[in-house]
């Protein structure tokens, strides 16, 4: 019975709220060219959901792998695990970039724009090496573990 | 009662099997110094009848019958702690401005002037329309140059202006937040607040004159401008 209470909330987790942070995770390194392209292109500095999104999916996230009913999904999905981990990290990283380039878009002056702009760029790459560096050092799959 | 003997026996082999796997399980755990899992019991019912359970819940087993344990429950109980907290920051940092909904916000929308409403607070959830007004000011102030904030009382939804004195700017065109901006202009002349970008409902902003402590909430038109004419008495 507690099998399939468990199973019942990991499964309704799964649909509501986990697959909306998954789509989140998947679409913000996809949408943040045009959303940087969009913000240069106009000159004014766009919406900013950064602290909402890194809000939400930190909560989300974070009960999946706290709340044991719920960690089933990973046994589910093997590779979810390893994706939540790395797009998570990806996510914050492009998120704080935006809000930085909106910082910089809040005032309409032509230095201001390329000196965030260039900011934007630098912690975008130093986060990226820093990301890549600690997986380096501590690899999400162990050596001959399967995702 | 021959076949009876039989079936019994047959489970009591297979209780067996099942402890032995149950123990080496346990001498596994035992063996992982960082292992935190250890919660998954074998008890043995009536009738040699093997009942697992899952007891503290922290070794989760999944629909292969697989156990997260070791370094891996482990990494996955550090992350989910650490997005946990990033969660909570991320909601500490939000703009959680609350709207002002007492009796003198009402008057100050209802007349879109008030001295009783001090520069950052928030009037409406969402951006409305008051109506573009030019207003002529006139205060016993002697000093040179005042202290005014600029700030949007309504959603922080991307709208625009610029602050010019007598149509020259003396600012760049700045996003209006709930956060007041503050800027010193003459104490006399003309202020005029250009309406630059739209970001949704009209560019709604309030405007505060330090001289003469009131607040102007006003609507700027895109590319059009509120006039305020600071007279001395």
């Amino acid at each position: 019975m507690r099998k399939i209470l468990g199973s019942t909330l990991a499964f309704v987790y799964l649909i509501f709220p986990m697959s909306l942070v998954l789509l989140i995770l998947i679409f913000t390194p996809l949408m943040f060219f045009s959303d940087v392209s969009a913000i240069r292109t106009s000159g004014f500095a766009g919406p900013n959901t950064t602290l909402s999104m890194i809000g939400l999916s930190g909560f989300v996230i974070g009960l999946s792998l706290l709340v044991p009913p719920l960690r089933r999904i990973y046994g589910v999905f093997p590779w979810l695990y390893a994706f939540v981990k790395i797009f998570f990290v990806g996510m914050i990283i492009l998120n704080i970039a935006i809000s930085i380039l909106n910082v910089g878009y809040q005032t309409g002056s032509d230095t201001r724009h390329t000196l965030f702009f260039i900011l934007m760029v630098v912690f975008v790459v130093l986060g990226r090496l820093g990301m890549s560096f600690y997986f380096y050092r501590n690899p999400v799959l162990e050596e001959g573990e399967e995702a | 009662m021959r076949e009876n003997q039989k079936d019994l026996r047959k489970r009591i082999e297979r209780a067996k099997e099942k402890s032995k796997h149950a123990a080496q399980m346990n001498a596994y755990e035992e063996n992982q110094a960082e292992d935190e899992l250890g919660n998954d019991e074998v008890q043995q019912g009536n009738g040699g009848q093997i009942l697992e359970q899952w007891k503290a819940q922290d070794g989760v087993p999944n629909d292969k019958g697989q156990v997260f344990h070791g370094k891996k429950l482990k990494g996955m109980k550090r992350l989910g702690y650490l997005a946990i907290a990033i969660g909570v920051m991320a909601m500490f940092f939000t703009d959680t401005a609350t709207v002002d909904t007492s009796e003198s916000a009402k008057n100050a929308l209802e007349n879109q002037v008030s001295t009783s409403i001090s520069a950052g607070v928030v009037l409406l959830q969402e951006d409305e329309n008051l109506g573009a007004q030019d207003y002529t000011i006139t205060h016993s102030s002697d000093a040179d140059e005042t202290k005014i904030w600029v700030w949007d009382y309504a959603a922080e939804d991307g709208d625009y202006v610029q602050v010019l004195i007598d149509g020259t700017p003396i600012s760049e065109s700045f996003m209006i937040q709930h956060q007041p901006k503050e800027f010193m202009v003459p104490s006399t002349g003309s202020v005029q607040i250009k309406g630059i970008r739209d970001g949704g409902g009209g560019i709604t902003y309030a405007v505060r004159y330090d001289m003469n402590g009131t607040s102007y909430f006003n609507t700027a038109p895109e590319g059009e401008f509120n006039t305020y004419e600071l007279v001395k008495e």
